[in-house]
């Protein structure tokens, strides 16, 4: 239970970068960003929590939504797109992320090596 | 159309109604956009597999209560009850900047409440509560409260004087809700970064 709590917590702090990463050079719709993400592996965005986590970085000026009639589709899609702010920030998260994840591993490594000796 | 149809079309329209309803306070093209975007949604995903129903679908978006609850504002981002009652008491409990502005608001506020007296004391000395001015050259002579007529003077403002002091009141009470809103709105920005 502890363990599960944790989880959902780290994604749900993973979720916004992963959503801007992969924005990052095309812009796409909501069902083919999950797909895109979960495809990935690790994160498991939901459907009910794509769109409004969409919706806020829309609202924040992150990303940009534009309605397209593509001919394959019996409806409109929301296509969305990484705003200029967004691409700054992305490319802040990433280099957090990098160095957050070197400081993780490092640690996990030593404790890994403390455990075996 | 066959009966399933008929069938699936109506619970879509259903949750989306619930989902519209869930969203009132929602600016209405934000709102429409949500819905269009769901009902896009619903559509993309039986394209790509004919066999999935409506139903199952909306079953994987969530309740529509509970759907709708996220795109609402983060209830956890303020801790403040909203409204003026609210920021005044995180004012009080607030940080350096809390002291000043909670005494400017309370300032604000009895300024605010004079007026509201002005107002009741003109209810209640209607012949005594006003401005006067000359009758016959039309300068200011007096304004005030129990005052005493005066025979060279009358009074002009008459019962204009309620609602013109309330509007004074409303005026202050919007302006210092405004303020505050402002600076709740700038420490939101400060914590959030």
């Amino acid at each position: 239970m502890a363990l599960n709590a944790w989880k959902a917590q780290l994604r749900k702090g993973a979720a916004e970068l992963a959503v801007l990463a992969a924005l990052d050079h095309e812009e796409s719709y909501g069902l083919v960003l999950l797909e895109r993400i979960n495809a990935a592996g690790g994160l498991d965005l939901s459907e009910g929590t794509i769109y409004p986590l969409l919706n806020r970085l829309q609202k924040e000026g992150k990303i940009r939504g534009r309605w397209e009639e593509d001919p394959d589709a019996t409806h409109p899609r929301k296509y969305y797109g990484l705003t200029g702010e967004g691409s700054a920030l992305l490319a802040g998260m990433r280099a957090e992320w990098t160095q957050f994840e070197a400081g993780m591993r490092q640690l996990l490594d030593a404790e890994g090596r403390h455990d075996r000796t | 159309m066959t009966e399933h149809d008929v069938r699936a079309d109506v619970e879509l329209e259903s949750y989306l109604l619930r989902l519209a309803a869930e969203l009132a306070t929602v600016p209405e093209l934000e709102r429409s956009d949500i819905l269009m975007e769901t009902r896009s949604h619903v559509a993309e995903r039986i394209r790509r597999a004919p066999a999935t129903t409506v139903q199952q679908v909306l079953v994987d978006l969530g309740p529509p209560e509970e759907y709708a609850h996220r795109f609402l504002p983060d209830a956890s981002m303020s801790t403040a009850e909203p409204g003026t009652l609210g920021d005044i008491a995180a004012l009080a409990t607030g940080g350096w900047l809390a002291m000043p502005l909670l005494l400017l608001v309370m300032l604000a506020y009895a300024i605010a409440g004079l007026w509201v007296i002005v107002a009741l004391i003109k209810i209640g000395d209607p012949a005594g509560t006003g401005v006067w001015v000359d009758r016959t050259s039309g300068h200011l002579v007096s304004a005030g409260l129990g005052m005493k007529a005066n025979v060279d003077a009358r009074e002009v403002i008459g019962y204009w004087l309620v609602p013109i002091c309330l509007g004074i009141a409303y005026g202050i009470h919007r302006a210092i809700a405004a303020l505050l809103r402002r600076v709740r709105r700038n420490a939101g920005r400060t914590t959030g970064e």
